[in-house]
């Protein structure tokens, strides 16, 4: 009895979260078996036509299938490592500097990207590799090249859409990591200090691993997202560009093109349902292989 | 005890959702009287069985959804109003606009006509046959006789045109009903190298002229796109098929090989204008980087930085255009116009399934259509503030009030029947007449009445589509030899499944054809 | 160890210089952009030293001041209550979520984490809003949809309390016979302030760039956010400069592209003042042992 009274307090808190959750997104999760339905708006959800998986032939069927699923998870992969990399660098780097205003600067321009939208970073990108007017061009014709057409060249672009979103969402991961270094006991590098140690030993036998959890942390939450693609990156940046489809046609990038003229709600929401169930089994492996090597940083 | 907790609360959840998947249920009947196709004799009443369901003597809001530059202009309360005392006639009712920004139309109100909520009235825009058959808008073909009699009688022809087999899913918004595509260009240029256009016929000729452009004027761009990302010459297309599914395969409008579908990749036509555009491209006739471009056609005109663009044609394209960049054009139609199921049928006002009251709403827009007041109201907004009339059924602005300060503005084509108001000031004289011509003289497609059923071909059209954004800005811009993209391009199309789509499209087309014998 | 320690900050501060210099280039196009004549663009492109600079982009803009002035107060109040709200509602899930057990503590777990997989979609959770809540058109609908907590800033900060506030502290208080909510409120908090500004920054961040909100739930004008008045204007000319469809229409205002820029601009404005003033919370060495119970 006394264990459920000092349990109280706990669900109080647990009630207004848990209310917005069921809210905002359990009560429309019902909405999912549109995927397996033929929906008439006339009739309602509930009593449109069960169809099965038809809804959901179109995304193995057509010939880019597995073009559009290496991209996706490819570019995911290489998007989490470098930027874990990266992020984790400005991290401890920034943790670092003794000077405040420098950090402070530092800190501001890392962060900005991440506040503008996709749309104006395709606008920038268009004016550094327009073909005749862009930055790029200029500066290859200054130092005696040709001008490169960009958009129409398939090959720089895994190149450029990496560095695009490193420039954008590196800040991101930086500011969490630097939150989660800050508190790292202070006590413990005064201790450290004592015993001597240099820079280089203390960022790899202390910081680092103090944040192990944050990193498993955010990385286990970016897996459940491998299958999902930035769309303003994939689609708008290559200002859809015919040439470039092959390299940067994403599922959700394919599903828009498909669907703009069918508008067809079955099979989009079987898109959707098609990302998260592969998200969710990758998560419960991930979660699965961090409960045997680490289990504190487990998710569940 | 904690399975128990968990399954018990799942329970729970699962059947408020249940619960709420419930609650969409919508009865999508027409209602209307017993009597069937009975027309009305007397054009300004109605008959007394119908009079009690419009004058009911409960004020119904009736809302009606069209596209806007603001959703709040400033005199949208009293032409609320307005419209409300007219209307209130015949219906007891009250009229709400409710307008949507261009940008985000066709998501909100795709969203408004799912979730059901309760508009009365919505102006479908290219979307028709998929909102018919997700059942998103109503059949009013048993309404229509009884409710809009004067609308039938002013828009005859083409209400048939918007009939899909048996059933009517709206009421054409009276406009350019074909489509043509031509040249459309500076007239100071024009002038300057003295050539009359109208001796400007044909392609050949517009060829011609281009190069007396580009020696006269060197550094300019001749040409730039009309739309951002389709590919210089996307609109030389129009004119030629009647595209049963746009973008994809369709008829010839001018029925050449009568109801006979083509993948329009894979004419003569697409080849002809593939070549054009590499042409024109080697030449330099076209703007460096036309498939990625961010300026409007519109800015590069009144930056007077090119010549001109190919596309659409119709009688108001040198208005519509002169007024956007600022710089006076001229146009020159070069395809004949064709007018097909989809010219006619693209822009319908439509009741959705949701509405509570659709007799009165089908009532209100047969007032719209015929009722001279009312369309000005809407088109034009309040008389002495809004607009004055500067001549006999001409309205202009009145003193200081331009297009910036103006407290209504709502453009032609949307205001159901445009024909029976005002025209504007700086309009064509006579320019419905010249929209009567435009119309009536257009090849008509033989697939005139027949609407595609795409729902068997879902897949293939989205492989279809995807294969198509990779070729057509390319091609269309003359970017590599078309020998080679064209029969790349349509080899891809080929293993995408565009044979199905098209066998599809025969076997309907030959049905419709036997059912209409 | 004093020339070690200078060599580090000689090579901090020198790969920091690098990434800032990388990461504003683009920004300072984007102020060069708003600032150019749009002849120019449409002559010659961007560049950062333009030959002719023109205020139009920013004349245009404060014509529609009055629009754009409501546009920044109603971003102004979503961000500040629905950060506030919502960082609210996230601790206290996650305070909770970091008790070593207690009865349905997996089951309210695993009820966060599932919301992180699987979406009902947009039309269910659009109906939910404006059938059943009836918000549409009303300032509730920028603050409440999809934006007022999320899984992973829950997550997060479940993360930072378990492992940076060692138990022994919150045992130690109730000993003390302090009660679960003074110890939220005195003990963890002030602890947790580093992950709390991390994410109380990216929820605001999260308000000040929402724009879906608005596309979906918002069609009065008077209630537009600054993000969403710039996504209609880019949704607007996109529609508009297209030549498809049969429109004879003589009242477009397509802005030029220099007003986009602009528009830009006056969104991240704000931020750009904000932030220096949040980063003093990221102060390094809060020594705990400081704290003693």
């Amino acid at each position: 009895m006394k264990k459920i009274k000092k349990t109280i307090p706990i669900y109080i808190m647990l009630l207004p979260g848990f209310l917005y959750l069921l809210i905002n997104n359990y009560l429309p999760m019902g909405g999912l078996i549109i995927a397996f339905k033929d929906v008439k708006w006339n009739i309602g959800i509930w009593n449109s036509e069960w169809v099965g998986l038809a809804n959901f032939e179109y995304l193995f069927k057509t010939p880019d299938a597995f073009n559009i699923t290496r991209n996706t998870i490819v570019y995911n992969i290489v998007f989490i490592l470098l930027n874990l990399v990266v992020a984790l660098l400005y991290a401890v780097l920034l943790s670092e500097i003794k000077k405040k205003i420098c950090v402070k600067i530092y800190q501001t321009v890392i962060m900005l990207p991440f506040m503008i939208s996709m749309v104006i970073v395709s606008y920038l990108a268009y004016a550094f590799l327009a073909g005749d007017n862009g930055l790029f061009n200029g500066l290859l014709n200054n130092l005696g090249r040709d001008s490169i057409s960009w958009y129409t060249e398939p090959k720089y672009w895994p190149v450029i859409l990496v560095v695009i979103n490193c420039w954008k969402s590196v800040g991101y991961g930086t500011v969490v990591y630097l939150s989660s270094i800050l508190g790292v006991d202070q006590e413990l590098y005064e201790a450290a200090a004592v015993d001597g140690i240099s820079e280089l030993q203390k960022i790899r036998y202390i910081t680092l691993p103090m944040i192990k959890p944050t990193i498993i942390t955010m990385m286990l939450l970016n897996v459940g997202r491998i299958f999902y693609s930035d769309f303003g990156l994939f689609y708008q940046v290559p200002m859809s560009s015919g040439a470039l489809i092959d390299v940067t046609s994403t599922i959700d990038t394919y599903v828009y093109r498909g669907l703009i003229t069918l508008g067809d709600v079955g099979m989009s929401s079987a898109a959707g349902f098609y990302q998260s169930i592969v998200g969710f089994i990758l998560i419960v492996l991930a979660n699965w292989f961090t409960n045997r090597y680490s289990k504190e940083n487990a998710l569940f | 005890m904690k399975k128990k907790f968990i399954c018990v609360f799942l329970a729970v959840v699962m059947t408020a959702t249940l619960l709420a998947g419930c609650g969409n249920n919508n009865s999508g009947s027409s209602g209307g009287s017993s009597s069937s196709h009975t027309e009305t004799e007397n054009v300004e009443t109605v008959d007394s069985s119908t009079s009690s369901v419009l004058k009911d003597g409960e004020k119904t809001v009736l809302t009606i959804v069209f596209p806007g530059s603001s959703s709040s202009p400033a005199s949208l309360t009293k032409v609320e109003k307005a419209i409300t005392e007219i209307v209130n006639e015949t219906i007891d009712c009250e009229v709400d606009l409710q307008i949507i920004e261009w940008g985000v139309y066709k998501e909100q109100t795709n969203l408004m006509l799912s979730s059901g909520e309760s508009i009365d009235a919505v102006l479908t825009i290219g979307t028709v046959a998929a909102a018919a058959n997700s059942g998103q808008i109503m059949d009013i073909s048993d309404m229509i006789g009884i409710y809009a009699p004067e609308t039938i009688e002013l828009m005859g022809n083409y209400i048939t045109g918007c009939y899909m087999g048996d059933e009517l899913y709206g009421l054409p918004s009276y406009r350019d009903f074909a489509s043509a595509s031509g040249l459309v260009c500076r007239t100071d240029i024009l002038e300057e190298l003295s050539v009359d256009p109208d001796t400007i016929k044909s392609w050949e000729d517009v060829n011609t002229l281009l190069g007396q452009v580009k020696e006269a004027y060197p550094d300019l761009d001749v040409l730039v796109p009309a739309n951002l990302q389709a590919g210089m010459l996307y609109m030389m297309m129009n004119g030629y098929f009647d595209q049963l599914y746009s973008e994809i395969a369709g008829v010839y409008y001018d029925g050449r090989d009568g109801l006979t579908a083509h993948s329009i990749y894979e004419s003569d036509e697409f080849m002809e204008v593939a070549k054009q555009a590499y042409d024109w491209n080697q030449k330099g006739y076209f703007i460096a980087d036309s498939t990625t471009l961010t300026e409007t056609r519109q800015a590069f005109l009144s930056a007077g930085s090119c010549f001109g663009y190919i596309g659409t044609i119709h009688p108001g394209t040198k208005t519509q255009e002169s007024i956007n960049a600022g710089v006076d054009v001229t146009t020159i139609q070069i395809n004949k116009q064709g007018s097909g199921t989809s010219n006619i049928a693209n822009i319908q006002y439509s009741i959705p399934s949701a509405s509570d009251a659709p007799e009165k709403a089908l009532a209100l827009l047969n007032l719209i259509y015929s009722n001279p007041d009312i369309q000005n109201l809407l088109h034009w907004g309040i008389e002495g503030e809004d607009y004055v009339l500067v001549a006999d059924s001409v309205a202009g602005y009145p003193d200081g009030v331009n297009s910036d300060n103006t407290g209504w503005s709502n453009e032609t084509w949307l205001t159901g029947n445009a024909t029976i108001g005002y025209a504007w000031e700086t309009d064509v004289e006579d320019v419905w007449t010249k929209y009567e011509e435009f119309n009536n003289n257009a090849n008509f497609s033989p697939a005139l009445g027949f609407s595609f059923d795409s729902s068997s071909v879902k897949n293939e059209i989205t492989a279809v589509s995807n294969v198509r954004d990779k070729y057509k800005a390319l091609i269309y811009s003359g970017l590599s030899d078309p020998e080679e993209t064209v029969a790349a391009f349509n080899k891809e199309l080929q293993t995408a499944g565009i044979q199905k789509i098209v066998d599809e499209m025969q076997a309907q087309l030959d049905a419709w054809s036997q059912s209409n014998q | 160890m004093s020339t070690t320690n200078k060599k580090v900050q000689i090579i901090a501060n020198l790969v920091m210089i690098c990434a800032t210099a990388f990461t504003v280039i683009p920004f300072l196009l984007l102020f060069a952009a708003s600032l150019t004549d749009s002849t120019e663009i449409a002559l010659n492109g961007y560049s950062f030293f333009p030959a002719k600079l023109s205020l139009e982009a920013y004349a245009y803009i404060w014509n529609e001041k009055q629009q754009i002035f409501r546009a920044y107060a109603i971003t102004i109040f979503t961000t500040v209550v629905g950060t506030t709200v919502s960082l609210l509602i996230t601790t206290l899930y996650a305070y909770a979520l970091s008790k070593p057990s207690f009865i349905g503590k997996k089951f309210f777990s695993l009820f966060l984490l599932f919301t992180m997989l699987f979406n009902g979609g947009l039309v269910p959770t659009y109906t939910m809003y404006t059938r059943y809540l009836g918000i549409k058109n009303s300032i509730w609908a920028l603050i409440v949809p999809s934006l007022l907590m999320s899984a992973m800033n829950v997550i997060l900060v479940r993360s930072y309390i378990q492992n940076n506030i060692p138990l022994s502290l919150t045992e130690a208080a109730y000993i003390d016979g302090a009660n679960e909510y003074r110890i939220f409120a005195q003990i963890v908090c002030p602890l947790s302030k580093p992950i709390l500004v991390t994410i109380g920054l990216f929820i605001g961040v999260g308000y000040w760039n929402d724009w879906t909100n608005g596309l979906y739930y918002v069609t009065d004008n008077k209630l537009y956010s600054i993000q969403q008045l710039l996504n209609n204007m880019l949704k607007n000319i996109e529609y508009l400069s297209s030549n498809s469809a049969a429109m004879a229409s003589t009242i477009i205002d397509v802005p030029k592209s220099t007003v986009r820029m602009a528009i830009a601009v006056v969104g991240i404005l704000p931020i750009l003042v904000i932030y220096p003033y949040v980063q003093k919370y990221f102060v390094k060495g809060i020594a705990l042992g400081a704290v003693k119970g």
